[in-house]
């Protein structure tokens, strides 16, 4: 485990070893910004993976030969409402804040 | 100079590669998972031939879901940053 880190640490470190020159720098920077892409990127697909399966055991009964007009239609539906009950969620969650924090 | 610059873009390479892989893995615990529960109600001493046929008609269907549902969540996406601005 302690390898695994050690070997992580290398590999994220370029360049503070070396000189450390503004070009370095600019490097790192670019190396960061991916880092940074592919993290929003596997964020993003987390949410698409949960909320498929959420919709798939909401939506298809048994798997056919085709989804069918029915099913898609569910499908979409179901990540549209899936979005407004989390936008609902938050906002009540803000209330409940708020109204912790006046009382 | 520019051996560091190579062993960069194969650092970001390798990033991408073991996202993209990880991604693929994820995928296909999550297939088996919500398959199995589908196509395999009571498991005999087989994977029988209706169960099988079951199993790969599931991940086809599976994987249209996902495409569907990406689809849908971009263009809420797209329509809720449209609204911020």
């Amino acid at each position: 485990m302690a390898d695994l880190f050690g070997n992580n640490n290398d590999n994220f470190d370029l360049g503070s070893s070396s000189s450390g020159s503004s070009a370095d720098k600019l490097k790192i920077e670019e190396v960061q910004k991916v880092i940074m892409m592919e993290q929003q990127k596997a964020q993003l697909n987390a949410q698409i993976q949960e909320i498929s399966e959420i919709c798939w055991e909401k939506c298809v009964d048994k798997p056919s030969a085709k989804l069918g007009g029915k099913t898609e239609v569910c499908l979409t539906n179901c990540v549209k409402r899936f979005f407004d009950t989390s936008v609902v969620i938050a906002h009540r969650f803000n209330q409940l804040l708020q109204r912790s924090n006046t009382g | 100079m520019d051996g560091s610059k190579m062993s960069q873009d194969e650092l970001v390479d390798k990033l991408k590669q073991q996202v993209a892989l990880e991604n693929i893995e994820l995928l296909l615990t999550k297939m088996s998972r919500l398959c199995f529960n589908k196509c395999v109600i009571k498991p005999g001493s087989s994977l029988d031939s209706s169960e099988q046929k079951c199993v790969s008609m599931c991940m086809d269907r599976y994987m249209e879901t996902v495409s569907l549902v990406s689809k849908s969540f971009g263009e809420r996406l797209l329509a809720e940053s449209q609204n911020m601005h």
